[in-house]
């Protein structure tokens, strides 16, 4: 990327003017991947100088996540281990190596809507809202689905406060590599939550084995089996130089079948899975 | 034009807006951020911002004004420490890794407490090596950890 002006905007409302001003500014987040778009900007717009988009806030029945938090903030904060068994920074946890994640940010991860997203996946399987500056509100399902994505800029990823579980696994060949497949599961009060991601486009959840999952009972081997069967059914699988898609559907069946007898054994504290 | 600390010097230099710090080091011959993938991945260009490894390939020069660039020859007592033991375990070969590797060891000595193989590892993940495999580099880091002890 070929950047003509760095701009440093000091607040929201200047930073979002500059951004709408011309059809090629661009916000810069971490800005560790500008050098793989060939593109040419304007202005690129450096939110470092924006206090209100740093750090993890616990409120009262929210924790937020300012945008520009990194990677590593997350990964180390204990407020978020405990979050639904610390899904969330374990999945952090694995992505490329410390000094990329000291650099890379939430909220410039999430805007670029990668496929092989690790954060993508979690976050749709936590009770999660993502609040723009001119959007406001929106759930973190509706903003993948916005198509063209409108030119905003994310404020804060907001986590409600519940008591539940979660497992996720990352199926990746090394430790440097983007993942063949990831995989979230959460239990709460209001039931199931599973999310695929790598697939290889970006996550989405598996609607139907939710609601299935959320309605039954009790979790035996019958009600497990039938829920992956309906995961494999309506999540769209595919082919890419990583990995096929029988391999990705094999992979889905088995560690969805591991992460809901994982949630079925476990206490809240021992939910995710390297 | 940038103006940050390199290495306890108080250094400035004109920048384009786009340039990347290893760029504009290995421009004015600090040259032991090495140039790899250039993307991010191999950890050969790592330098410390404020302490904290980072890949100097993808960070915007302008980002660093007002703050601590340290590179390799800025922990030289460390890393020189640090080689002995790299070759007592026969943890270096080529050496290309080394300076990133050094860098990170520094960082993880300032940041964790009770180090072990796994946090060791943790640290490595970002680093590339084509001839080690890690495991004497591994035995090296903690040999030298626990001879500073």
């Amino acid at each position: 990327m070929n950047i003509d002006n760095l701009v440093k905007p000091t607040s929201l409302t200047e930073a979002y003017k500059l951004l709408t001003a011309d059809q090629s500014n661009t916000v810069i987040a971490g800005g560790a991947w500008l050098k793989m778009s060939k593109r040419t900007i304007k202005n690129g717009i450096d939110l470092t100088a924006i206090n209100s988009l740093k750090g993890i806030k616990e409120e009262a029945d929210v924790i937020r996540i300012g945008s520009m938090t990194t990677l590593s903030e997350i990964e180390r904060d204990e407020t978020l281990k405990q979050y639904y068994s610390g899904i969330l920074p374990q999945a952090i946890a694995q992505i490329m190596g410390v000094g990329l994640r000291n650099l890379v940010t939430i909220g410039g991860n999430i805007m670029s809507k990668h496929g092989f997203s690790d954060i993508a996946t979690p976050l749709l399987a936590l009770p999660c809202t993502l609040e723009f500056h001119h959007q406001g509100i929106l759930s973190f399902a509706e903003f993948i689905e916005q198509k063209p994505l409108k030119k905003d800029i994310l404020k804060a990823i907001i986590l409600e406060k519940q008591d539940g579980r979660g497992y996720f696994k990352k199926v990746k060949k090394t430790a440097l590599d983007f993942a063949i497949l990831n995989l979230a599961l959460t239990k709460d009060e209001n039931g199931f939550a599973l999310a695929i991601g790598s697939r290889p486009s970006i996550a989405m959840n598996a609607k139907e084995a939710e609601t299935y999952l959320s309605q039954q009972p009790i979790l035996n081997d019958t009600v497990i089996k039938k829920a992956a069967t309906m995961a494999l059914k309506h999540v769209k699988l595919g082919d890419n130089p990583r990995a096929s898609k029988a391999y990705r559907s094999a992979l889905l069946e088995t560690y969805m079948l591991r992460g809901l007898h994982h949630l079925n054994q476990t206490n809240p504290q021992e939910g995710a899975s390297k | 034009m940038v103006t940050f600390e390199l290495n306890g010097q108080i250094k400035s230099f004109h920048i384009d807006q786009g340039e990347f710090l290893i760029d504009t080091l290995r421009r004015h011959h600090v040259v032991s951020p090495r140039r790899g993938c250039d993307t991010t991945s191999c950890g050969v260009c790592t330098v410390l911002i404020d302490d904290q490894p980072m890949p100097s390939c993808a960070l915007l020069t302008a980002r660093v004004n007002d703050k601590k660039v340290t590179t390799v020859e800025g922990i030289a007592d460390f890393a020189a420490e640090l080689s002995a033991y790299f070759g007592k375990e026969g943890a270096d070969q080529c050496g290309f890794c080394n300076p990133g590797i050094a860098l990170s060891v520094y960082a993880m000595a300032q940041t964790e407490e009770n180090i072990d193989d796994d946090t060791i590892r943790h640290y490595l993940v970002g680093h590339l090596c084509r001839c080690s495999g890690y495991v004497s580099q591994t035995k090296a880091i903690k040999a030298f950890l626990e001879g500073r002890k």
